[in-house]
């Protein structure tokens, strides 16, 4: 398939990829259908993401998505990162409308991470 | 191939003198073809490629049969796969033959099932993901005691291998120009003299009444020259892949959850389906693509396949894991590769190899 060039450019370059030290929050999510898997990890600071780091085995899309995903939600309130558009994010890197769970599952563990966090503060 | 085009664009089924000519290019192609591959002119047929040739023996004999029954093997390519789900829709019996883990079709299945009522069984000459090569001349030995008539999808096979039409006693046999290096949009298919597949399509009765349709006549006249060419250099170029394909998976066997999805022995020696586990297949085939890298991948997510598996269906019926399956990239090496493209191949997959390692290392 065609991929725009802000697809790629998350794609060839990652970033915040690597886990991370000291995060209080994290989430593993998984789609066994694709044997898709990532783990986000979470610095929240004062209501706001301070720091971000992932972890992914997965397609092309769902790399670039957690990457993308990642680069926008720091620095975010958790109330901002609520109110993101999953289907925004999905436009922005040019999938098609197969390709939603891509989007969706860093944009889930990010919100089940943050869920936890609420949780446990 | 090229004056066909231009200068050389007269109608074969023309009378005049352009036709003539376009005419003479045509059959001097079909005997190219023909000699190419132990058959006689008169059992050459110019279609627009292995699907169209796939179809017409198929269907065609479909039509032409009072029998009811036939056989496929599990990892016909859709080409014939499709041909024969349209076939059972009709009333059809339509048997699948399963393949075992080297992607062999099992010829006990065929032998315990076969019966008075099957007119065809069509087995492909080697398989497109995996190279596999399957026992043709057995097949043809258990299909005569019914009468039943062998046809091969022969698209990866010819120009790759010594096929002799006759010397394996095939009934018909499909293939594809632009596998061999002519140009896309022109095939051929071989059918035995005595049999009559009814056509498929209906028109001027060209290809005697094989096939209506104008003849694609520089389509033609590049074929017969691509596998004239490729026929030459047959030995010399398996040779090359032989030591390449030896290489690779030399090389490259020392990478972590490094699995091969075929039997080398029992394969085409330029194709090599290989599993990276815990890799994702197309994540590794789109960075070697960024790379300047070229290799296929069966694996996509679910959403995306006709089938809702994220793997090939090829791998799974030869019995592999979701896992190995969606890891796999099948590399295909060519004429036009050299030493040191195959170098740069193994070096950048142990690079991009470890680069998505990474991306997951820990989960």
């Amino acid at each position: 398939m065609a991929y725009n060039k802000l697809f790629l450019e998350h794609f060839q370059n990652p970033r915040n990829i690597g886990s991370l030290d000291n995060y209080n929050a994290d989430f593993e999510a998984e789609n066994e259908s694709d044997s898709d898997k990532i783990r986000f990890f979470l610095r929240i600071e004062e209501g706001r993401v301070k720091e971000v780091s992932y972890l992914v085995k997965g397609c092309p899309r769902i790399i670039a998505s957690c990457s993308y995903i990642s680069e926008k939600v720091r620095g975010l309130s958790l109330e901002e990162i609520d109110k993101l558009d999953k289907n925004t994010l999905r436009l922005d890197l040019g999938f098609d409308e197969n390709d939603f769970l891509c989007i969706d599952l860093p944009r889930y563990a990010i919100s089940q991470a943050i869920e936890k966090y609420r949780k446990n503060s | 191939m090229a004056p066909y085009f231009t200068e050389k664009f007269g109608n074969a089924s023309s009378m005049h003198f352009f036709g003539k000519e376009a005419k003479k290019a045509l059959e001097d192609s079909r005997n190219t073809v023909a000699s190419l591959i132990g058959a006689g002119p008169d059992e050459i047929f110019f279609t627009s490629g292995g699907t169209e040739a796939n179809n017409i023996a198929l269907l065609g004999l479909a039509r032409a049969s009072q029998k009811k029954t036939l056989f496929l093997s599990k990892i016909e390519h859709e080409a014939v796969m499709e041909p024969c789900a349209f076939l059972k829709e009709c009333g059809y019996r339509v048997y699948t033959i399963p393949v075992d883990r080297d992607g062999i079709v099992d010829l006990d299945f065929l032998r315990d099932r076969i019966d008075d009522d099957t007119f065809l069984v069509s087995v492909m000459s080697a398989n497109n993901e995996t190279g596999s090569l399957q026992p043709l001349e057995d097949i043809r030995i258990i299909s005569d005691r019914v009468g039943a008539v062998l046809h091969t999808d022969a698209v990866q096979a010819v120009g790759k291998m010594k096929v002799d039409t006759e010397a394996l006693g095939i009934g018909m046999l499909s293939a594809s120009s632009h596998k061999f290096y002519g140009p896309k949009g022109a095939g051929f298919l071989y059918i035995k003299r005595g049999l009559h597949p009814l056509p498929i399509i209906f028109g001027g009765g060209h290809e005697k009444n094989v096939r209506s349709g104008t003849e694609n006549v520089p389509g033609a006249v590049g074929m017969a020259e691509a596998l004239s060419i490729v026929s030459r250099s047959l030995e010399s170029n398996n040779e090359r892949y032989k030591s390449w394909k030896k290489m690779i998976i030399d090389e490259l066997s020392s990478i972590q959850g490094f699995h091969i999805n075929q039997n080398p022995g029992k394969s085409l020696p330029n194709i090599i389906n290989m599993s990276f586990i815990g890799i994702n297949g197309e994540s590794l085939a789109e960075m070697l693509s960024l790379n300047g890298i070229a290799v296929s991948t069966a694996s996509a997510c679910t959403s995306h396949k006709k089938d809702g598996k994220g793997y090939s269906r090829v791998l799974d019926a030869m019995g592999m894991d979701a896992e190995c399956a969606g890891s796999a990239i099948r590399v295909s090496t060519g004429i036009d590769n050299d030493d040191d493209q195959i170098s740069y191949f193994i070096d950048t997959v142990k690079k991009v190899t470890g680069q998505l390692r990474r991306y997951s290392s820990g989960i």
